[in-house]
Parts: structure tokens; C-alpha cells; sequence
């Protein structure tokens, strides 16, 4: 288990900001996900032991956040969200820096301050001081700082943030690429939801400090199970919980449309039939399965309504 | 295979201790130091106070070479606790400006550019951070303060002959000079550091925390100054940190107290700012202040 979070919750003062996260992830990218104040940074932050938690605890690697902050810290790598350099250093000798304090030799920081600068396109900026780059080379910059000492986890934080359509396909293909050739597991922050569909396997969704959604994209999305989206006329509420009654998974969507997840042993026909014995007519009928943004929106408007989302906790 | 062909990759290594990371804050500042001119001026004018009180020394040796120029020999002075007392207090001057060159952006710098919490993720506490960033002051003023005063007792006691004073009561009057300029030294790098990072971490403006550290150090002894012209009291002295200082430097060379503040009192002030400096610093340096939305 790389990240566990165990009844976890951060307060300043009276505000809870994370209130009891409970949750495993064992993807090797994880994508959190969350509207404004949801509290993705502050549970970012925790793990990185700049915040200790009111109460409960988190895990990360089998190390726990407040005993072992300082290994935590050497197995991290940490992109910060906001413009971040030291004042007249050049990328070089910026990532040489960070490297030196990682606890690299000054031989080692210096070879893998160049190894890094080339694998993340600015090995012909190198030598320029990192306050002249434009925004884009300083999130490169700000994701070669966390390369490299060779961590094992990877937190970005909005890394994709204000870059142009080229720089965000190029951040996101660094991304994908560390994820699958490194070994490292990674913790993506983004309000881009398609960033976290294109490098994530896992998903975690805050809101107002509660984790409303959590566990494998594709199993959330039934990507192995149809998903058919239907619009009927007749007595919907007989006809669905005869559909619940065969297995399958019903959710009301807009008008008199419903959603419906059959189960892998059911077929199509079972619609069908079910529609007929219940004297319901099928108008309408296609086949679609959820992306992340059905996800994020479904949940948060569960999570609104304060009830239950069908997307239960890893 | 060159650099540019190769693709990310973890590697194992084994981690530096920690005073060799916290090494780095010097080594970097350092490198940025080395395109400053007006740093590389003051430092050489700090050695120029070494040189001159070479020459004293061994103008004492040479009393002939001095009467050869036309000097009388009384106007030198001997060489004794007074003597590296005042060089201290000579340097203590450089030390300053030194301070206020050097130390101003060491953290609004960082706090300007949101560079806290980038450092803070790596395996650095905060006080490991302040540590790191206090030794860059550390090195810089030991090199113009006991490290030179050190050359001088060592040449002054090799050089001076047997029949002189100070190697005749070498070992009852003399030898405590060295340890004692050590710890006065030291009183004084304390005191210049914490003060320079104290209100370096209080803004992001590094100009303004120079400012604010001339501010407080020529605004005390003023203060200081009327006060003890109003009230008729040098117990206002005791305000400056300058003057506790120089009352904590008489003490310790066993010369005449000018200041009239009590040693004891002189230490206690010292302690305080130093604590109330360190409790600041504590509450300032963290990553998570760069965060405020």
C-alpha cells in the first residue's frame, strides 16, 4: 500500500479542513481531485509533514507521516503549485542545489542536474538563471527539482497549471513517461480532470475535506461492464427496482432517464424483456460509459445532496 | 552513451550526512557572493585591520626600525588583552556592515520567491534550514573575527622576545586572551546573525530588512544615548545592544567597564534577544506561510 490515509483530519483552529480521510491507494499514479478549498493541498502538505494532523494518521510507503517526516521526505519528490526558484541561481546549480540537499555528493548532483535538465527539455537553458525562463521552463524546472535525487513518489501540484496547449501535452507525456518507465508512484493534484484521466490509474475526490470518491478510474468508470443510458416512459421506480433485483446497477439521471449497469452474466435483452413485463416503453437507448468529469460531478452532487455516492471507498 | 539520449531513471545512493547538506546554503551562497563587488571590497577592508595589527606587532619587536622613521616608541601599544579587545571591536564595525551586505536576502528571498516549501520537502526541518542559513554568516564572520584575531596571538607570542611582558606572564596573564577572544567572537557573530535573520524573516523585501536591522541597531543606541542624556542615567545604556556588547567585551578582557552596565545584566540582555530572536524564527520559517490564499 504506497498511500493509506487513516482517519485523518487537519484543522486551523475551528475549521476542519481534512476530516477524517480514510482510504488506500495502491496505483502507482493517483490523481486528487477536488473543487477550490476542497483540501487537496492542505492533505498534499500533510503528507509532507509541513502540517501535523489533529488527529488519525497517514502512510506513505509503510512510513508514517509524523514519525518518520524525514525519511518520507527523502523518498519524495514535491512540485509546488506556485512560482518557486532561488533568487539568482541557474537551473543548474538550482537543481544542483536541491540535489545537495537530497544528500547527493556535489559530483552526483551535478551529473544528475544535467541528466534531469535534458530529460525534461531545458538542456540548452541549462546555464540561464531560472527568474528569466517563461512560466512553462519554470514548471519544467520546478519538476526536474523534484526529480532529482530519484524519488519514489512524485507529488505534483497542479503541474500543468498556466501552461500553453503544447507545454501541457509535453508536462503530460513526462508524466506518463516517469509513471511508466521510473517505477516511481506519483500523486497528481489538478483541477484538470482530463490531466488526471491521462496518467492516473487511481482517483481520489475531496470535497469540503471529505474524501467523496476513491479507488481504480476504470473500475469506477465499469470500463469491463456496460453502462446503458435509457429514456422510458411508464413506471420507472417498478422497472428499476426490477433491474436491482437482477443485479444491475440503477441511477435516476435528468428527466425520466436512467442509467443502468448490467451485471457481466446479463445481456441486453434482459432490458428488453423487463420493459416489457412491466409494460414500460424503452424511447430511448444507447450505450455510454462514464468519464472522469460523470464521475467528479455525479459525486460532487452526492456529496452536496449529502447523500451516498455509488462510488464507494478503496 | 551522452546525457541527452538517456531517459528518467531512479537510482540508489547512499545520503551525505546532514552537516554536509546544510553545507550547501553556504557553498551557494558563497557562489553568488563571488560577482560582488562591493562584498569583495569590505571583505579585504576587514583584513586591513589584521595587516595594520601585524605591523604593531611587529613594529613592538622592531623598536629600532620605528625610531629609524622618527616614531617614538611610547605612542605603540603593548600587546595585551586590551589590544585584541579593540581589534575585536574593530572588527565587530566590518562585522556589521558585513552582516548587513551578506545576510539581509538570506531569507526574504526565499520567502519572496516561495522557495520555503520547494527546500522543506526535501529531508531539511525548518531548524535544520535556519542552521544552515546561519552558518553562511557564521564562516564569513569567523574569517574576519577569531580566525585572524587567532593568527595574530599565535605570531604576537612566536615573535615577541622572552624579556617582554607578554611572554614573561605568558602563562598567567596572557594565554586566556585567546580562548576569551573565541568566546567574544562568537558573542558577536550570534548576535549580528540571529538579528539579520530575525528581520530577514520578517518581510520578503530584503532591502527593508536592512533597513530594519540598521534601523534597530543605530535606533537603540540613540534612543540609548538621549535617554541617558534626559535622565541623567547610563543605565540607559543598557538599550543598545552595542553597548552590552562592549560592557560583555570589558568584562571578558578584564578592562575597566565604560559603558556602565553590569555584566551579568549585559549577558542576560544578550540572552534574551538571542532567545526572543530564535522564538521569532521558529514561528516565521515555515513552508506552510508561503501558502496564505
Amino acid at each position: 500500500m504506497f498511500l493509506e490515509l487513516k482517519n485523518l483530519t487537519v484543522r486551523f483552529g475551528r475549521h476542519v479542513i481534512l476530516d477524517r480521510l480514510d482510504c488506500c491507494m495502491n496505483g502507482c499514479a493517483v490523481g486528487l481531485l477536488g473543487p477550490n478549498g476542497a483540501g487537496k493541498s492542505t492533505l498534499l502538505r500533510t503528507l509532507l509533514g509541513f502540517i501535523r494532523p489533529f488527529s488519525g494518521t497517514a502512510g506513505i510507503s509503510g512510513l508514517d507521516i509524523i514519525k518518520d517526516s524525514r525519511a518520507i521526505r527523502s523518498i519524495v519528490g514535491y512540485m509546488p503549485e506556485h512560482e518557486s526558484y532561488i533568487h539568482e541561481l541557474s537551473a543548474v546549480r538550482l537543481l544542483r542545489f536541491m540535489g545537495e540537499l537530497c544528500g547527493l555528493s556535489i559530483r552526483d548532483a551535478m551529473e544528475r542536474a544535467h541528466e534531469v535538465l535534458f530529460y525534461v527539455g531545458l538542456g540548452e537553458e541549462r546555464y540561464r538563471n531560472v527568474e528569466t525562463f517563461s512560466l512553462g521552463m519554470q514548471q519544467k524546472v520546478k519538476l526536474a527539482q523534484a526529480l532529482v535525487h530519484g524519488p519514489k513518489l512524485l507529488i505534483l501540484d497542479e503541474p500543468t497549471n498556466a501552461l500553453d496547449p503544447d507545454g501541457r501535452r509535453e508536462m503530460i507525456s513526462l508524466i506518463r513517461d516517469i509513471i511508466k518507465n521510473s517505477g516511481s508512484h506519483v500523486i497528481l493534484c489538478s483541477h484538470i480532470l482530463k490531466d488526471v484521466e491521462e496518467c492516473c490509474e487511481d482517483v481520489l475526490v475531496l470535497n469540503k475535506g471529505r474524501c467523496i470518491m476513491a479507488g481504480n478510474i476504470d473500475k469506477l468508470r465499469h470500463v469491463d461492464e456496460r453502462v446503458c443510458h435509457l429514456r422510458i416512459k411508464g413506471n420507472i421506480d417498478r422497472f428499476m427496482a426490477e433491474l436491482s433485483e437482477r443485479g444491475c446497477v440503477c441511477s435516476m439521471g435528468e428527466k425520466e432517464s436512467i442509467r443502468v449497469v448490467l451485471p457481466s452474466e446479463e445481456k441486453t435483452e434482459l432490458l428488453f424483456e423487463l420493459a416489457q413485463k412491466n409494460d414500460v416503453q424503452l424511447r430511448h437507448f444507447y450505450f455510454k460509459r462514464d468519464s472522469l468529469e460523470d464521475l467528479f460531478l455525479n459525486a460532487l452532487e452526492e456529496s452536496e445532496r449529502g447523500g451516498s455516492s455509488e462510488y464507494s471507498s478503496v | 552513451m551522452p546525457v541527452y539520449e538517456t531517459g528518467y531513471r531512479t537510482r540508489d545512493w547512499e545520503p551525505k550526512g546532514i552537516f554536509y547538506r546544510l553545507m550547501a546554503f553556504s557553498r551557494y551562497t558563497y557562489l553568488q557572493l563571488k560577482g560582488k563587488r562591493r562584498v569583495h571590497t569590505l571583505y579585504v577592508m576587514s583584513w586591513v585591520t589584521f595587516v595594520a595589527a601585524l605591523a604593531l606587532i611587529y613594529a613592538c619587536v622592531n623598536i629600532r626600525l620605528i625610531e629609524r622613521f622618527g616614531i617614538p616608541p611610547r605612542i605603540l601599544p603593548s600587546l595585551n588583552a586590551r589590544f585584541f579587545m579593540v581589534y575585536l571591536l574593530i572588527q565587530l564595525f566590518f562585522a556589521f556592515f558585513f552582516t548587513l551586505a551578506v545576510g539581509p536576502p538570506l531569507i526574504a528571498n526565499d520567502i519572496h520567491h516561495k522557495a520555503l516549501p520547494m527546500i522543506l520537502s526535501k529531508p531539511i526541518s525548518r531548524w535544520e534550514y535556519l542552521l544552515g542559513k546561519f552558518l553562511v554568516l557564521f564562516l564569513l564572520l569567523s574569517s574576519i573575527t577569531w580566525l585572524p584575531g587567532t593568527i595574530l596571538f599565535i605570531t604576537g607570542t612566536l615573535i615577541l622576545p622572552g624579556s617582554s611582558n607578554w611572554s614573561t606572564f605568558f602563562w598567567s596573564q596572557s594565554i586566556y586572551v585567546l580562548p576569551i577572544m573565541i568566546i567574544f567572537s562568537f558573542v558577536i557573530i550570534i548576535t549580528m546573525n540571529l538579528l539579520v535573520l530575525l528581520f530577514s524573516s520578517l518581510t520578503e523585501n530584503y532591502r527593508l530588512a536592512g533597513v530594519e536591522l540598521v534601523m534597530f541597531i543605530f535606533g537603540t543606541s540613540a534612543v540609548a544615548r538621549i535617554a541617558t542624556m534626559v535622565f541623567h542615567s547610563r543605565r540607559w545604556n543598557m538599550l543598545s545592544p552595542i553597548n552590552n556588547i562592549i560592557s560583555i567585551a570589558e568584562s571578558l578582557f578584564k578592562v575597566a567597564n565604560t559603558t556602565s552596565i553590569p555584566p551579568a545584566l549585559a549577558w542576560l540582555y544578550l540572552l534574551l534577544l538571542w532567545g526572543g530572536c530564535i522564538l521569532v524564527l521558529s514561528t516565521r520559517v515555515k513552508a506552510f506561510h508561503v501558502y496564505r490564499e
